[in-house]
């Protein structure tokens, strides 16, 4: 019977050794530090408010860019109605004759949307996969628990006389090496998806900057399109009635200097992203390290968040100001 | 031309717009009729050039993040699978532990029989 037990208990060391075979293969791993979550939960975070800016930025845009088109198509002693007629196609298409810029805008946005939601994507799965929730230490103390348990148990039925303290410390050690194991291997996905998607980080925060340029041009030229009815209004009346036109002007003035303003914090933010990145992978090799990148990108990020709001607050305050 | 180019040209563009417009609100300020009609043909024209190069820059801009959008969807399927990974992973050593309970079922069970 003992030369039974004694062969029952070899077998559950060995399984509990082919779990983590590494840890029993080097001694790497020992004092492999837990990832801070903290700069990935930063940087996604950062990345949804710059995505949140470049989206109330775009809308202003479209909303300029559709109303310039209207007030200058109506304004146009040129302009013939069949200009505007679709002409539909087979199935779904449709085709308008020397399309409207704002369509084009809308598809660009559109365009953004999709390359936001990748790119959040991407954001979301890092900070998941450096999430505490993932490797959580509670998990593998209930590991250690139950392996404890179940060992006290089966040595009780045998009659072993083994010591609890005893077996709670090999339990314990081999939840503590999977842990380390499994650390170490999340350790390993986190900086080859950093190392990896570097380029396309810079590619993206590129093509993010190129947008905000082309929308600042847009807005610049649109302004002036915009102006042009307040002006004719504002000429056509007198006295207490330039009021309610004098101050749509305001209102248009106010908001182009906020989407000046969250255009230019925007290029700081999406400008920060690449370095914020791969600093990431900095922060895992150190995890004390106080990652100067991500917390340039975030202040940014935070900056942002209320530069859009305020925009959003004067596009509102712009289009009660345009109803009769 | 490159794409920050085209941008700069759309900023000073876009800057000579803004200044033929004032200009031309200007001379219709002071009564200058002819001058006014001028800069307002020269704003035309500026407008027309604005928007075929926004147009020009924004479907080059669909066309490349389209592209980029493509190849992070790629790699999001990477990271997706080192997500898994560690689950899994977390998923075998629970099992084992799982397992290793029936184990010493068996042994409390033999014990009972045997001792």
């Amino acid at each position: 019977m003992m030369k039974y037990v004694g062969l029952l208990q070899r077998r559950i060391a060995w399984v509990i050794l082919r779990c983590i075979p590494p840890v029993a293969a080097c001694g790497l791993l020992i004092g492999c530090a837990s990832v801070n979550p903290e700069p990935f939960a930063q940087y996604r975070s950062a990345v949804q408010e710059a995505q949140s800016g470049i989206d109330a930025a775009m809308s202003v845009n479209y909303t300029w860019t559709r109303s310039g088109y209207i007030e200058g198509f109506s304004s146009d002693p040129n302009s013939r109605f069949t200009q505007l007629m679709i002409q539909p196609g087979q199935g779904y298409d449709w085709l308008l004759l020397n399309p409207p810029i704002y369509l084009t805008v809308k598809q660009a946005r559109s365009g953004l949307a999709e390359l936001n939601q990748a790119f959040a994507k991407y954001a979301d799965l890092l900070a998941k996969l450096a999430s505490p929730d993932l490797v959580s230490t509670a998990s593998f103390d209930q590991l250690a628990k139950d392996l404890n348990q179940n060992a006290n148990d089966a040595a009780k039925a045998l009659g072993l006389g083994v010591r609890p303290e005893g077996i709670a410390l090999f339990s314990t050690a081999a939840s503590e090496a999977a842990r380390l194991y499994i650390e170490n291997r999340r350790q390993h996905h986190l900086k080859t998806a950093i190392q990896k998607n570097q380029g396309n980080v810079a590619d993206y925060s590129a093509l993010c900057v190129s947008l905000l340029h082309t929308i600042r041009g847009n807005v610049k030229a649109y302004y002036v399109d915009r102006t042009e009815p307040i002006k004719n209004a504002w000429n056509a009346t007198a006295g207490e009635k330039r009021q309610k036109n004098t101050e749509a002007m305001l209102n248009l003035n106010e908001q182009y200097a906020d989407v000046m303003r969250v255009l230019q914090e925007l290029e700081a933010t999406y400008d920060a992203l690449p370095e914020a990145h791969a600093d990431l992978a900095k922060g895992i090799a150190t995890p004390k390290l106080d990652v100067a990148g991500i917390q340039k990108l975030y202040t940014s990020a935070k900056r942002l968040q209320q530069l859009y709001n305020e925009l959003k607050k004067t596009a509102e305050k712009e289009t009660k100001s345009e109803k009769p | 031309m490159k794409p920050t180019e085209r941008n700069l040209l759309l900023d000073t563009l876009s800057v000579c717009y803004n200044r033929a417009n004032y200009l031309k609100a200007l001379c219709e300020e002071q009564g200058l009729v002819d001058e006014a009609i001028r800069f307002g043909r020269r704003k035309d024209r500026l407008k027309v050039e604005i928007d075929g190069l926004l147009r020009d820059l924004y479907l080059d801009w669909i066309g490349d993040a389209n592209a980029l959008k493509n190849k992070l969807d790629e790699s999001n399927k990477a990271v997706d699978a080192a997500v898994k990974d560690i689950e899994r992973k977390i998923e075998t050593a629970q099992n084992i532990v799982k397992a290793l309970g029936y184990i010493d079922d068996a042994i409390k069970i033999a014990a009972g029989l045997v001792l």
